[in-house]
């Protein structure tokens, strides 16, 4: 992450942007190259002298911001930092200062008075711990950050880096966001389930207007938002970007208020130059539906099967049902598979299928499942039971009973 | 109804439109409920019982205690009255006392008075971890830390404004008391979460500077309650706090960094001047940001302008004087500031003196603060971490060798050696590099009442 100080940014009257950096030009990818050799060549050495490497390699150049920014990132995601001391600090310390008390003060130059010099306690020090002075200098403060010595570097590539840094900048953008709306187009499942992981996760709270065919505006904030404007939720926001950089089809728009009190709007959409660094979801949540999607296509029939999926806004949660159904007359369903969950999750999902009230939904559940047809009698629209696999004729027939052709 | 509280707020579940409604609490459609801030908790209850309504609180998550404190002191006068003006205020407000006069005791005193699950909020780890040690010596129960790498809550527990405002929305509910020490940084956009994300109906802040220079102390009256008490250091000293004198110790600067501190400052000087700044202003000091990030030469005159503060806060002559002043001082107890963490580590590494910063560790933090009192050390040489309320009553001699020219700052560090003791005089050496930009920063800090009572 970036702290404030490293985010270049760039005003266009009500709009705010990041100033991202070109990850093909020759220059940012030379810039990186050099870093990461840097690093690589301060294996072994103290954090003092890689950030003095730094500070040396970085001049009087006066692109120095970006650099920093790239050096946090490598610094935070690829360096392991340890501890080296031939006796542990801590005993150097104590041993060193016991014997500094009995000869207070301890000055550089001898006379009469203070015949004892730092040499002498040092050499003392040494004696006891077998080392040599030099260790016992060195060794007396190895536990500060500034002296750990770099163990491990993992070098990215050049694009690598480049791009993260590229999507750390929006990030950093969003710490000062107070509030967030994001617009959302027929993206899957997964995608879907995914973003609201994170939105939940982090005790974001969501408002949500719109469908499955006009799309989602959802805007984004917390609990304390509704009575006074705040960035405690900013970070929440950055950290939710990589998973909304993963949809197919959306834009995001945040309020960025500035110190003067003028509030800036730093939009951007699904065109932007940021790759997520996140690992995409797979397609499907499980073997369960994929099975079943590919069976279904090979049915006779005129319903379509569709991967772009409904939000059901639940309020407080939200439930995203696995498949939605198109009959070339306009008539749609949706399909929610209960199959492996744990008591829990199945406790929760439960409630949920009770809470949204949807007449138009089949619920397919697993023979496997320790329930009965009982704990399903308050959920409105289709439920069935199914064994190994899910037949499409039996969703087809759920299909007919649901959403009837108007007569 | 049913009053519950949720990620920092208050819900009014199940409520019915026949029943009154508390007067803070909003419709939130976003979630199909009634919210309202924890901060009026209090105020909400009051509302309930008034309008004889029906409701169940499920909000309150603290317990009442029976603590015992022991304290072998009888409180000051102005301590007992602290504690009497807050209790008056029904036991919220802020107390304003001088660094030295015994804040933290009064903090014990309405804990003890109180009788309810304590949170302690302080500015720094190193405060944290004072807290904790206080807290444990005087009730003798186990205390809980939240912050510093620390997560365990107990029915006292110690934080730091960092962490208290990021994890309020949590434990929010868990605490009926919350004593906010050095109040002053609680009314900060983001601080302030942790006085609004928290039920406790008993608040009191402690500080001996509550005012900001932004103004929004303001807000002091609605996170905590208003000033009930407050004395200021001159109605204290000489009858609770020791007197002391302050020694002004000027250096000159040895040729070598003569020579570096005036090239680096006509460098800076001449760029500026050919960029028409005169710097003396918020402005103009932005303006030589801005260019410096433009060109080269403005890079290099900012990078010019660090070198020659550097040197002239952290001269080598300054070293010899500090060798002079330990000298004559042996048997005292000397606490060395410094503004910066390397120039610390340097006077520890020459001197062999132990250092504390703020990375030192919790367990070695304790241990050169204990054995400094106790006479097994004799100095310890720190930056910033100890300025403010540290509690170091053996200190008699203090040392400012570079400092930032924020008077708070400074005024907390003489309130370092203040403490009040059986025939004590304290001395502080303030050593200032001669002919530098040093003598405007020494200047601005010593415009305090506190520092022109010179007794020497």
């Amino acid at each position: 992450m970036l702290t404030t100080d490293l985010l270049l940014t760039r005003s266009k009257g009500p709009y705010i942007e990041p100033r991202y950096i070109d990850v093909a030009s020759p220059k940012y990818q030379q810039l990186a190259l050099d870093l990461i050799d840097i690093f690589a060549r301060h294996q072994g050495r103290t954090r003092k002298a890689l950030k003095a490497a730094l500070d040396q390699y970085a001049g009087d150049r006066t692109d120095y911001r970006i650099q920093r920014g790239l050096a946090k990132l490598l610094f935070d995601d690829r360096c392991e930092f340890h501890i080296t001391s031939a006796v542990p600090p801590t005993d150097l310390r104590q041993q060193t200062f016991a014997l500094s008390r009995e000869n207070h003060p301890v000055i550089c130059e001898p006379n009469l008075i203070y015949p004892i010099t730092r040499e002498h306690i040092l050499e003392q020090v040494a004696l006891k711990y077998q080392i040599s002075t030099d260790q016992v200098e060195e060794g007396l403060y190895a536990d500060l950050a500034e002296n750990h010595r770099l163990q491990t570097f993992e070098p990215p590539s050049a694009n690598f880096l480049l791009e993260r840094y590229n999507v750390a900048l929006a990030q950093a953008m969003l710490y000062r966001c107070e509030r967030l709306e994001l617009s959302l187009y027929r993206n899957i499942p997964a995608r879907y389930k995914q973003l609201f992981k994170f939105i939940k996760f982090y005790r974001l709270i969501h408002a949500i207007n719109g469908d499955l065919d006009a799309g989602y505006e959802i805007v984004l904030d917390g609990p304390l938002s509704m009575f006074r404007h705040s960035q405690k939720y900013g970070f929440q926001m950055a950290v939710f970007l990589p998973a909304l950089l993963l949809c197919t089809r959306w834009q995001m728009r945040a309020e960025i208020p500035r110190p003067d009190g003028r509030r800036q709007e730093f939009i951007i959409d699904d065109s932007a130059p940021l790759n997520s660094h996140y690992r995409d979801q797979t397609i499907y949540d499980s073997l369960l539906e994929e099975t079943f999607a590919r069976r279904f296509d090979a049915a006779k029939t005129e319903w379509e099967l569709e991967r772009e999926s409904e939000i059901i806004n639940l309020k407080e949660t939200v439930m995203i049902p696995d498949f939605t159904f198109r009959h070339p007359s306009g008539r749609t369903a949706l399909l929610e598979i209960v199959g492996f969950w744990r008591p829990d999750y199945l406790r929760r999902k439960l409630e949920k299928l009770k809470k949204a009230r949807r007449k138009d939904l089949i619920v397919a559940v697993s023979r496997d499942l320790n329930v009965s047809e009982e704990d399903f009698s308050d959920v409105a629209g289709e439920v069935f039971f199914f064994k190994n696999r899910i037949q499409p004729r039996e969703v087809l027939g759920h299909l007919e009973q649901i959403a009837p052709p108007s007569t | 109804m049913r009053l519950t509280f949720e990620d920092g707020t208050l819900l009014l579940r199940d409520f019915a439109p026949s029943e009154p409604l508390p007067p803070a609490f909003v419709w939130d459609a976003r979630v199909d409920q009634w919210r309202a801030q924890a901060l009026f908790y209090r105020d909400t209850l009051d509302f309930l019982r008034q309008a004889r309504a029906e409701y169940t609180n499920r909000a309150p998550n603290y317990n009442t205690l029976s603590l015992q404190l022991n304290s072998p002191l009888l409180p000051h006068p102005h301590q007992q009255e602290s504690l009497e003006g807050w209790r008056r205020h029904q036991r919220r407000g802020v107390v304003v006392l001088p660094t030295g006069s015994g804040k933290s005791q009064v903090g014990l005193m309405a804990i003890a008075d109180a009788q309810r699950s304590t949170l302690v909020v302080a500015p720094t780890i190193d405060l944290m971890n004072q807290w904790y040690d206080l807290l444990c010596t005087a009730f003798g129960v186990e205390v809980g830390l939240l912050g510093g790498g620390y997560h365990e809550i107990h029915d006292l527990t110690v934080s730091t404004y960092d962490s208290a405002y990021l994890h309020m929305e949590r434990y929010g509910n868990r605490f009926g008391l919350v004593v906010f020490d050095e109040v002053h940084h609680l009314p900060g956009a983001m601080y302030s979460h942790a006085a609004e994300m928290a039920i406790a109906p008993y608040r009191l802040g402690l500080s001996a500077t509550p005012e900001r220079a932004d103004g929004r102390h303001v807000l002091l009256d609605t996170l905590v309650g208003p000033i009930v008490y407050e004395k200021g250091i001159r109605d204290l000293s000489g009858e609770y706090l020791a007197t002391y004198r302050v020694e002004r110790r000027q250096v000159q600067m040895i040729a070598e960094e003569r020579a570096a501190y005036d090239a680096a400052r006509t460098q800076y000087q001449n760029f500026l001047t050919s960029k028409n700044v005169k710097l003396g202003s918020l402005k103009s000091w932005q303006q030589f940001v801005q260019l410096s990030a433009r060109s080269s030469a403005g890079r290099r005159a900012m990078l010019a302008y660090r070198q020659h503060r550097k040197i002239a806060l952290g001269t080598t002559s300054k070293l010899r004087v500090l060798e002079d002043i330990l000298k004559a001082h042996p048997r005292d107890r000397t606490l060395i500031f410094t503004n910066d963490n390397e120039t610390v580590y340097e006077i520890s590494r020459t001197f062999l003196i132990p250092a504390i910063t703020h990375q030192t560790r919790t367990k070695e933090r304790k241990a050169l603060l204990e054995d400094f009192n106790q006479g097994a050390h004799l100095a310890l040489v720190t930056s910033k971490v100890l300025n403010e309320g540290v509690n170091i009553p053996a200190a008699n001699v203090a040392v400012v060798l570079s400092g930032s020219s924020t008077i708070r700052e400074h005024v907390q560090r003489l309130g370092r050696i203040l403490r009040q003791r059986e025939g004590k005089e304290a001395v502080l050496y303030e050593v200032v590099s001669k002919d530098t930009v040093e003598d405007r920063i020494s200047a601005r800090r010593r415009r305090h009442p506190a520092y022109t009572k010179s007794t020497a």
